[in-house]
């Protein structure tokens, strides 16, 4: 059961950070960011690369996977959403991130073959080695004790910068009013490419603690995308607390049920059921998520924005 | 202080304001009325570039500002009040404020701060509320002192009365004559009010279906019974 | 030198996919082209049509022709399949009949669950009807995947030969007619809506949904007939792509496959009934391009990823310098121009 539990944490906080970066895509530029999960896996192989070629720990290369997967991000915003904010549709911005995400996720295909010849390392279904820390008697996983502290320090540091500076003000009011901001003198291209930096840096962060757990793919950034949007339908579309506060609900829901499953006898490949029907009650029964609880406007907002 | 000269502008493929010249010189008030999708919002939109300018040419302070992104209009002394959306309802007063002074030191901050209060005394008490908590006139007054933050040379207001209770347009259209004679800033006024926006302004321009149906003193605006009537229901 | 009949064998494959496609992109054309209904489910309503063969044709032609079945569908489908196309070969009949059940469970069940699929589009903000639709398109896949006694789970099933009467070429060449036919058959019905009032109601709806609804149009019930006749045409090239490739595999219907109908019929132009003829052709000629490619460049890693890539990158090219696609939308001609003179014409007599 502790191993459930710590399992859980370390899903749940990868799934936090991740989330959040889908919610900033959706808040800047009304994309559903198809592509987030990938930058997480360019934070992976960052990682990887890095610390084979250094010689180091993949700990040791997060900051090096923390400006890679933000500069990925930075770049689509530049060259592909900010050209298409407000010119194109809802739907439209999805289907291209999803372009995006077919170029991304393959280019690391193709990386991570070039990697395996190059570097002569095992690129595909791979994990980092671990260390082991006693806590009160019992062997906790080095990854669960940096990836908590880790997520907790970075959420902490995005809510400070939001809430406590100047450039947070300014990135919370061009989300919500861009015209608006634009007229006070706010460079709101220069605060969204902040946002989006920002928001693949903490992808690719994530990423890099998922092979201490599991073995990894590059399309295994894809496969979270369903669990990404559950945390933030969830905890409601439009807000960075709430994709946080669903991220921690989902990732300990989802794990909890694969593992009734397997005590059931049932194979856990059925594990994405839960998700998709939580995303599909939420949106049909109470759009706002848990956001609506404490913002105080209740379960049900005007479908046409 | 502002020319525009034979100004066409829109969105997209539209053109709303078709050939409009008019000027704005210092301490002056310039009410712009006319019956409603005149093109008169589209004008002060179009001046400050946030629609598209199909011909025509805007000179602010003898420079040629046709070209300039909103942001660099705003940094020259240009200040735009939209009707709609002209404050951050998510925000606090103080954060509105704080980004309205978003390129000034804190000291400068804190001087027109003090100026702007002692114009607009009821900003005080207001200062930590969240901006969705104010009413309609609260609001006028805070996205008021966003704009007069950023130390304006011209004030462009788009309907300024509309969201208010009628007790308080006169307020309102006080507050605007004070602009010109205490801050010593030029106004660009669109109004629905018609007969209240010409008693208080210098020049007027009368839009009708995006052209200029007149220009000059209010006084003659009100006179020419057929213009004041048809146009202005005066 | 190539073999006349590699050559023919490629252009019957060539044709064959291609009505299959054409099929699809119509399917998405009438529901995401005309209606502005991001039917991202498509993939699943497909995957009804191949999943009602490879689920049936193999076990009812074992009934219909008396052979007993013995052992797991996963492992003994293949073997069964070929069983029974021997019948086939003997019994064409058979092969009708097999043909035309799955046909005829698949394209009702995939029209019924169009139709629920249509109603979340009332209730929906667009991205997060295209996510739900995402959710269930997964849901039926997973499903698939993991519950063996439907289509073999991951080992897949075998599909009965229906034309296995014919010799080959006659063979391949039978199921690409067939193809072709409901090819021409889908996209003519398309055509025929979009320059009907029905069509210029979908467009309505999908411009401006609020006003149609003031018009007093029934737009959910606009929306149901459109996407129940979208999932019922998409069904129908599932089946007959089930039988083209002689096996079904689950993990052949992913959230991909409908990403590259939506490529097919941006590129090809929303709103343009010739659309989905060019999306399909352009997606078809790099298909094969790079399957060329594949043996003639030697690369240190999977050609296959190439196409992604460059998929991937037309796409979003499309959209950002020519959303119109190849062939953008006309303004709707209701009367032509004959019709028009003569109207004025007579009117100023």
């Amino acid at each position: 059961m502790l191993d459930v539990l710590t399992g859980a944490l370390i899903y749940s906080n990868l799934l936090a950070l991740l989330a959040v970066g889908l919610s900033l895509a959706l808040l800047t530029c009304r994309v559903s960011n198809f592509a987030q999960g990938d930058i997480a896996m360019v934070g992976v192989y960052t990682a990887y690369t890095f610390s084979v070629v250094a010689g180091v720990t993949p700990y040791a290369s997060i900051p090096v996977a923390f400006v890679a997967g933000g500069l990925v991000s930075l770049l689509a915003y530049l060259v592909v959403f900010e050209p298409l904010r407000g010119r194109a549709d809802l739907v439209t911005l999805m289907v291209v991130s999803m372009a995006l995400d077919m170029v991304i996720r393959y280019s690391l295909h193709v990386y991570a073959d070039l990697m395996q010849q190059w570097l002569k390392v095992y690129t595909r279904l791979f994990m980092f080695n671990d260390f082991l820390v006693e806590v009160a008697g019992a062997h906790v996983p080095g990854v669960l004790i940096v990836s908590t502290v880790s997520t907790f320090a970075l959420l902490l540091s995005l809510y400070m910068l939001l809430y406590k500076t100047k450039l947070g003000a300014a990135m919370r009011a061009a989300i919500e009013n861009p015209n608006l901001a634009q007229t006070l003198g706010i460079d709101v291209k220069h605060v969204f490419s902040v946002s989006w930096f920002l928001a693949g840096a903490l992808a690719a962060t994530a990423g890099v603690f998922l092979p201490f757990r599991v073995m990894v793919n590059p399309d295994t950034g894809w496969s979270m995308l369903l669990s990404m949007f559950a945390a933030v339908t969830v905890g409601g579309i439009g807000s960075i607390g709430g994709s946080v506060a669903g991220a921690y609900l989902i990732g300990f829901s989802e794990t909890v049920f694969s593992y009734q499953l397997a005590g059931l006898g049932v194979s856990t490949a059925y594990r994405p059921l839960l998700t998709f029907a939580a995303i599909i009650c939420t949106l049909l029964m109470s759009p706002r998520g848990l956001s609506g609880l404490w913002s105080g406007k209740g379960w049900w907002p005007r479908r046409r924005c | 202080m502002l020319e525009v000269e034979s100004l066409r502008a829109g969105y997209g493929k539209i053109e709303i304001v078709s050939g409009v010249t008019l000027k704005v010189d210092n301490r002056e008030i310039v009410a712009v009325v006319g019956p409603n999708g005149s093109g008169k919002s589209t004008l002060l939109k179009a001046v400050f570039g946030i629609c598209r300018i199909f011909s025509g040419s805007v000179l602010f302070k003898g420079e040629d500002i046709t070209r300039k992104p909103p942001h660099k209009r705003s940094r020259m002394g240009m200040a735009y009040l939209p009707q709609t959306g002209n404050v951050f309802e998510s925000l606090t007063v103080w954060e509105n404020l704080l980004l309205a002074g978003y390129d000034l030191g804190k000291d400068e901050m804190e001087e027109r701060l003090e100026s702007i209060a002692s114009f607009l005394p009821e900003l005080k008490e207001l200062l930590h509320r969240k901006v969705k908590t104010l009413s309609g006139g609260e609001r006028q007054i805070v996205a008021l002192s966003m704009s007069l933050l950023r130390n304006p040379s011209l004030v462009m207001l788009d309907e300024p009365t509309a969201a208010l209770a009628p007790r308080l347009v006169k307020q309102a259209l006080k507050r605007v004559v004070e602009l010109r004679d205490e801050l010593g800033v030029a106004v660009v006024l669109v109004e629905q009010n018609a007969l209240s926006a010409l008693e208080v302004s210098d020049k007027a321009l009368l839009m009708v279906s995006g052209a200029a149906r007149f220009w000059g003193k209010p006084s003659e605006l009100l006179e020419d019974r057929e213009l004041a009537k048809t146009y202005l229901g005066l | 030198m190539v073999a006349t009949s590699e050559v023919l064998a490629f252009f019957i494959s060539l044709g064959t996919l291609y009505s299959i496609y054409v099929i699809l992109s119509t399917s998405m054309e009438l529901v995401y082209g005309e209606l502005g209904l991001p039917d991202f489910a498509k993939a699943a309503f497909f995957a009804i049509g191949a999943f009602a063969v490879g689920a049936l044709t193999t076990r009812l032609g074992a009934v219909l022709s008396g052979i007993a079945w013995e052992g797991e569908f996963k492992l003994r489908s293949y073997y069964y399949a070929t069983l029974v196309s021997a019948k086939v070969a003997a019994n064409p009949l058979l092969g009708l009949t097999l043909f035309l059940v799955p046909l005829a469970i698949a394209v009702p069940l995939a029209m019924l669950l169009g139709v629920i699929a249509s109603y979340p589009a009332l209730r929906l903000r667009e991205d997060y009807l295209a996510i739900t639709l995402i959710a269930f398109s997964e849901i039926v896949r997973v499903i698939a995947r993991n519950y063996e006694p439907l289509v073999g789970g991951t080992f897949g099933a075998g599909v009965v030969d229906v034309f296995a009467w014919l010799r080959s070429p006659l063979r391949e060449l039978s199921v690409m007619i067939l193809s072709a036919a409901f090819a021409a058959g889908a996209w003519l019905l398309e055509y025929r809506l979009s320059t009907s009032p029905f069509g210029r109601l979908l467009r309505a709806i999908r411009d401006d949904e609020v006003a149609a609804a003031a018009y007093g149009k029934d737009v959910a019930r606009a929306r149901a007939w459109a996407m129940a006749i979208g999932s019922g045409m998409a069904a129908a090239a599932g089946v007959i792509y089930a039988f083209y490739m002689g096996s079904v595999n689950p993990d052949d219907f992913t959230v991909s496959r409908t990403f590259l109908v939506v490529l097919m019929v941006t590129v090809g132009g929303r709103g343009n009934p010739k659309g989905p003829l060019l999306g399909a052709a352009v997606y078809l000629a790099f298909d094969r391009t790079v399957l060329f490619a594949k043996r003639l460049l030697p690369a240190p890693f999977d050609v296959n990823y190439l196409s992604y890539i460059v998929l991937g990158a037309l796409l979003v090219l499309f959209v950002m310098r020519r959303p119109g696609g190849l062939a953008p939308e006309r303004p709707p001609l209701t009367v032509n121009r004959e019709e028009v003179e003569n109207i004025i014409k007579h009117s100023k007599t």
